[in-house]
């Protein structure tokens, strides 16, 4: 499964069906459930929910682990280039 | 999960302790009873914790007429919802969660009292789970302004009051509006600036500079544009336990806000702080959107309580809390998001263009002042 900002999402998921039609909750749909085609019930019978080995308690945080811990994803070389264009002194397209 | 009633006098059920906050927002505002159940009944310890109960006290201070029942085991709650009254209020906040765990939901209900809200929370004012009072004073009232809440909006940050004896003190100030503005926020535009304030307490001021100084290694590749004030407080104004912290805030030229913060920890230099709260805003301008990510939530509530018009606003992808905020607002409001990828979006993953139309919430509090 993915995890959240690993930038390996496909382009597009329906956001409004899985946000009001599924009964995932919603950290597995972050965690990539929607992603992975559901399995055949008669196929696997143990099936591993996502993010369901995780016995922890939710505080009700505003700031979110993947929030907060974003350090190996920017000490990379080159990492910071590719933000680059999001400022107004990076080079940005050509409508800009 | 949700489980939907017949009756719309009913109460709204619910189960857990997740999510708690903003199902009892979405109560007050809505006018509609919620009852929440099965908090924690499997867990070691069942029940409400001290925050949770504290939060319903302050709630029913804030508010008049509004009727709390807790079970005896503490595992369920009902809120019948009363009139948001507003006016003078000071509250003790427990030490097992900071102010913004407290303000932030006040901040959803304040504008629609039927008096200014004049309101004082004692307690810690920076930790790492909720919004901390800076980044409240510098990111979250701004987000209102969208809405036309602004003149008379105001947190003052009187004492600091850091992990784990607290000592702080901060007085918000919110005006009384009738109708929130429908917005139409659909370009993210370029970051133009970077702000923050990097605060000490009860440790050396070196401690606020190192931060900065650390800070700007990094940023100042990206923009010259840059302000980061050092916050000292000594004194009685400092609280009572030692702590600092680095909030940092981007504008983009079209006043799309992203924020991040570090918080002191054990073992982590001021250096530790600054870069790993550096990053975290690199990753929330690198999300996108007109949104700060910690800030969906706030500005959905308010879309939805807009005037019958179309608003629409491009934001990154949703967080967990978001998501169900979104399921919550359907059970209350009756109203679902068009959730669509933002045309011309560059970010990975893409953008995503949020469109509602407003429930013409109308503050009827304040017509009875």
């Amino acid at each position: 499964l993915t995890k959240c900002g690993s930038g390996a999402r496909p382009s597009r998921i329906d956001w409004f069906k899985l946000v009001y039609s599924s009964a995932l909750t919603p950290t597995q749909i972050l965690q990539g459930a929607a992603r992975v085609d559901p399995p055949d019930a008669e196929d696997d019978f143990f099936v591993p929910v996502p993010g369901g080995g995780q016995i922890v308690e939710q505080q009700d945080a505003t700031k979110e682990p993947s929030i907060v811990n974003s350090n190996e994803r920017w000490s990379g070389v080159g990492a910071l280039d590719t933000i680059r264009p999001q400022f107004i002194t990076g080079l940005g397209d050509s409508s800009d | 999960m949700t489980a939907p009633t017949d009756s719309a006098n009913a109460p709204l059920s619910f189960s857990g302790h997740e999510h708690f906050r903003h199902r009892l927002v979405l109560s007050i505002l809505s006018g509609r009873p919620v009852r929440i159940d099965k908090i924690r009944s499997a867990d070691a310890n069942p029940g409400l914790r001290d925050y949770e109960v504290n939060l319903l006290r302050l709630l029913e201070r804030v508010t008049n007429g509004t009727v709390i029942e807790i079970s005896v085991t503490g595992t369920a709650v009902l809120l019948k919802p009363g009139i948001i009254a507003g006016g003078p209020v000071t509250h003790e906040c427990p030490l097992s969660r900071s102010i913004g765990y407290y303000l932030e939901p006040v901040i959803m209900i304040a504008p629609f009292s039927k008096k200014p809200l004049d309101l004082t929370l004692k307690g810690i004012t920076t930790d790492d789970k909720d919004l901390s009072a800076d980044m409240i004073r510098t990111v979250t009232l701004p987000h209102l302004e969208l809405f036309g809440i602004s003149d008379g909006l105001e947190l003052r940050i009187k004492k600091r009051g850091s992990p784990p004896l607290g000592g702080g003190e901060v007085q918000f100030l919110c005006p009384v509006i009738k109708q929130p503005k429908t917005i139409n926020f659909v370009d993210p535009g370029k970051i133009k600036r970077i702000r923050g304030v990097s605060h000490a307490v009860r440790v050396s001021p070196q401690f606020s500079n190192r931060m900065i100084e650390a800070s700007r290694s990094i940023l100042n590749e990206f923009i010259p544009d840059i302000y980061l004030y050092s916050d000292v407080y000594k004194g009685n104004e400092s609280g009572k336990s030692p702590g600092y912290a680095l909030t940092l805030l981007a504008e983009s030229t079209t006043g799309a806000l992203h924020c991040s913060e570090a918080i002191s920890e054990a073992g982590a230099t001021p250096e530790d702080i600054a870069l790993q709260s550096t990053y975290s805003l690199l990753t929330e301008i690198e999300q996108g959107g007109c949104i700060d990510r910690l800030h969906q939530p706030l500005v959905l509530l308010y879309m939805v309580l807009g005037s019958e018009d179309v608003g629409r606003c491009v934001m990154s992808e949703p967080t967990a809390r978001t998501i169900q905020l979104l399921r919550d607002i359907k059970e209350f409001f009756g109203i679902s998001f068009k959730i669509a990828p933002h045309q011309g979006s560059q970010s990975n993953p893409p953008e995503l263009l949020f469109a509602c139309y407003g429930t013409g919430y109308v503050n009827a509090n304040r017509s009875l002042a």
